[in-house]
């Protein structure tokens, strides 16, 4: 019975983990966000500028939110494989192995048996990014509308593109930039920069574009109702209608949808990227 | 407060993220595929040990059954030679008591045979002597003396045997 109530405490505890630091995002948000006047988009907000030689470090609230996801997703990892037992006994369990089965199984069948080792880093981005793009749902400013968080990891991607890509040996790797012919050599260094720029502005671009058209839908239901019900007494007057709702629809495409199938595109680019520039096995 | 232009490029952010990456990957790996992993190698492992263990039950039960059935031909010959055994061992008593009573009551009649051919001939050999006495006796009353039964016993018996040979 002890053993059970330890058992139960820890899964509270790792829930705890899971939720407590979305809260606090928000919360830290909350705190902070200074009354908006009128359609305003920017950039992450600002929570602390750290000075540092080249640039100052500014702490985002991007950097919080991915911080918050980071640690949720570690609380969920822990909860997920929190008691695993050779017979499952628990839905949790049927849960993570099928994460693992299916992360595995993407991995195998675009990279091969050789890269399983990618399996967890497939899964981080996928996750990361995920969620990431999620956290927009709870209000958060999503960290992938972010271009430096989506940066970061495309150049990541781009040096494992490169480590493999050496592998294979420099001169081949210096060789394959004047081919087909040494004319497009300046093409063939530009397509390779190319990669890690194109994946962070493709993610970032399409959840920037969701926040960017949810805010203008937001701004322009207001609008609209403050035409339609502006002659309502008190409060009510004033009250936005119209954005009980209507944005939910659109959140469905451009936070779920959306974030999803960035997350699927961020990952597949990167097994595919780092696959086909693995020497062929031998 | 300070907000960021919405195209910032920031290394600082940039590196955080790129290592915020490396972190969940590791948390990836040691929190969720690594116990997962060895769950399932676990219950592979599992799996397996419960097939070996059912193949070889199954290879032990068909090596009884082999045994079995092995036995129980050799049981079935053990009894049919066990019988036949028998039966012969049965036949060579009963032919061994038959021909021993055979011997015997051949052994008895010949005995008897013998008996009787004796006190036959002691009867004939009394038969003889009472006769030759009787006619030893006749004679003398006939002829008026004594017959010495010694002198005259070469006829006595010579009449005798004439008399024998044709009852």
């Amino acid at each position: 019975m002890s053993e059970k109530t330890k058992a139960r405490v820890i899964d509270i505890l790792l829930l705890a983990m899971i939720i407590v630091p979305f809260v606090l995002a928000i919360a830290l948000k909350v705190v902070n966000k200074p009354v908006e006047e009128g359609i305003s988009i920017t950039g992450a907000m600002v929570y602390l500028t750290i000075p540092m030689p080249l640039q100052d470090l500014y702490i985002t609230e991007a950097q919080v939110n991915s911080a918050a996801v980071i640690i949720a997703l570690l609380g969920l990892c822990l909860y997920l494989t929190h008691g695993i037992a050779v017979v499952p006994n628990s839905k949790r369990q049927v849960v993570a192995e099928w994460v693992v089965e299916k992360v595995s199984n993407l991995v195998g069948e675009n990279m091969g048996k050789r890269f399983m080792g990618f399996a967890p880093f497939v899964a981080a981005i996928l996750g990361l990014s995920a969620f990431s793009s999620l956290s927009s749902m709870l209000g958060l400013f999503p960290p992938t509308s972010d271009m430096n968080i989506v940066a970061g990891w495309a150049i990541l991607v781009f040096v494992l593109i490169t480590h493999y890509k050496l592998k294979g040996g420099l001169w081949p790797y210096i060789k394959g930039f004047f081919e087909p012919i040494p004319v497009f050599m300046p093409f063939n260094v530009i397509g390779e920069f190319a990669t890690p720029i194109s994946m962070s502005f493709r993610h970032y671009g399409n959840v920037l574009s969701g926040v960017v058209i949810a805010t203008l839908v937001a701004h322009a239901l207001q609008a609209v109702s403050k035409m339609l019900f502006g002659w309502l007494p008190g409060i009510l007057g004033s009250f936005p209608f119209l954005r009980i709702g209507i944005p939910a629809v659109l959140s469905i495409y451009f936070d779920i949808f959306s974030g999803c199938m960035q997350a699927f595109i961020f990952a597949m680019l990167t097994m595919l990227y780092i696959a086909t520039g693995a020497p062929a096995e031998d | 407060m300070q907000f960021l232009d919405i195209i910032s490029v920031n290394i600082w952010d940039i590196l955080i993220s790129l290592i915020n990456l490396l972190i969940l990957f590791l948390v990836f790996k040691h929190f969720l595929f690594k116990p997962v992993q060895k769950m399932l190698d676990q219950r592979k492992q599992q799996v397996e040990d419960i097939y070996a263990a059912a193949d070889e039950s199954r290879t032990a039960a068909e090596d009884m059954k082999q045994q079995y059935e092995e036995k129980m031909a050799t049981a079935r010959e053990e009894a049919d030679g066990l019988v036949r055994n028998a039966v012969q061992t049965a036949q060579r008593r009963s032919d061994a008591i038959v021909a021993e009573a055979n011997s015997q009551a051949s052994h008895l009649k010949q005995k008897a045979e013998e008996e009787i051919e004796k006190e036959k001939r002691q009867m004939l050999s009394d038969v003889r002597g009472e006769i030759s006495d009787l006619a030893v006796s006749i004679a003398s009353k006939v002829v008026g003396r004594e017959i010495n039964a010694d002198d005259h016993q070469g006829y006595v018996d010579d009449f005798i045997r004439n008399v024998g040979e044709k009852p």
